[in-house]
């Protein structure tokens, strides 16, 4: 993938990112602070954490094709990044002090991290079993009308 | 053996038709006369020449600006650049499947998902490949003919 590439894709999980950073800082805050009220600067919270998150993907780029456990590696690297980012911001803005929030934003993060993976595996195994039956297709129609 | 000659129109493209109760030595050999006569390569391994046909051929990869063909269990050196070769062996069962590879695509045992939406062939003789994300739908595509 160019470099360009990487960026367009970048840019849309910039915008997933900020729409489940939202769901999940609405599912935390009305588990731990139901009663607690923002101003109008809190909407500007899952568009930081959004970009925060972008910026652990550079980990992951590579001009280069990786091998299976180097993709492995990079992606546990990313995870990790993710994390130090996002806490390290939360706390330094005073968002998440609480070492309760703390351990329940960490543990989201790994939890929401395996489920895209997962998510994104089975449709990918879905794409898998359609290029196998086409895949399959082809070589016996080649075999039909070559040698 | 009986011997059958059917004129053809040219808009139809020309193959051998065997039928035979099982595949001996003698079928072997009229196959691998019939073979020979299709395209070869010009390749090199330790200083020496070889001709490689080009449906013995698993994958091409281009390494450091060299070009390798990858058969069953033996590797030569191409003199011919990767795109070259995609330009005039594409059409004959060969794809890019990765920035350096080009995979011949009845060689194909398998594809399964591998890490961030790309995919691994196995090819006949166990070799992996990997299918970047980015030529999946070209793959997609092409597959379909056979279905």
């Amino acid at each position: 993938m160019n470099f360009n590439d990487f960026l367009k894709k970048c840019l849309m999980n910039f915008f997933i990112i900020v729409t489940c950073v939202s769901v999940v800082i609405g599912i935390i805050g009305l588990i731990y602070e139901p009663n607690r009220r923002f101003g109008y600067e809190a909407y500007f919270s899952p568009l930081i954490f959004g970009a925060i998150s972008t910026i652990s993907f550079f980990v992951t780029y590579s001009k280069k094709e990786l091998t299976v456990r180097q993709m492995i590696f990079r992606n546990f690297l990313q995870l990790l990044v993710l994390e130090c980012l996002i806490l390290i911001t939360g706390y330094s803005f005073g968002i998440m002090k609480d070492k309760m929030i703390l351990t329940s934003v960490a543990l989201s993060i790994v939890i929401v991290f395996i489920i895209v993976h997962i998510i994104s595996w089975l449709l990918d195994f879905k794409t898998a079993v359609i290029l196998n039956d086409s895949l399959k297709a082809y070589q016996r129609n080649d075999s039909n009308t070559t040698l | 053996m009986k011997i059958n000659v059917e004129m053809i129109d040219k808009k139809k493209e020309e193959q051998l038709l065997i039928q035979c109760y099982e595949v001996t030595q003698q079928i072997d050999e009229i196959i691998n006369f019939v073979k020979s006569r299709e395209t070869s390569l010009t390749a090199y391994c330790d200083s020496q020449i070889h001709f490689v046909y080009l449906q013995d051929i698993y994958y091409i990869e281009s390494v450091d600006n060299k070009v390798f063909a990858y058969l069953e269990s033996l590797v030569y050196e191409l003199k011919i650049k990767l795109y070259e070769f995609e330009e005039l062996y594409g059409e004959r069962n060969f794809f890019r499947c990765s920035k350096s590879v080009i995979v011949n695509l009845m060689k194909i045992e398998f594809i399964k998902p591998a890490l961030n939406g790309r995919f691994m062939a196995t090819l006949n003789n166990s070799e992996k490949v990997i299918i970047s994300r980015q030529y999946v739908t070209e793959l997609k595509e092409r597959l379909k003919g056979g279905l």
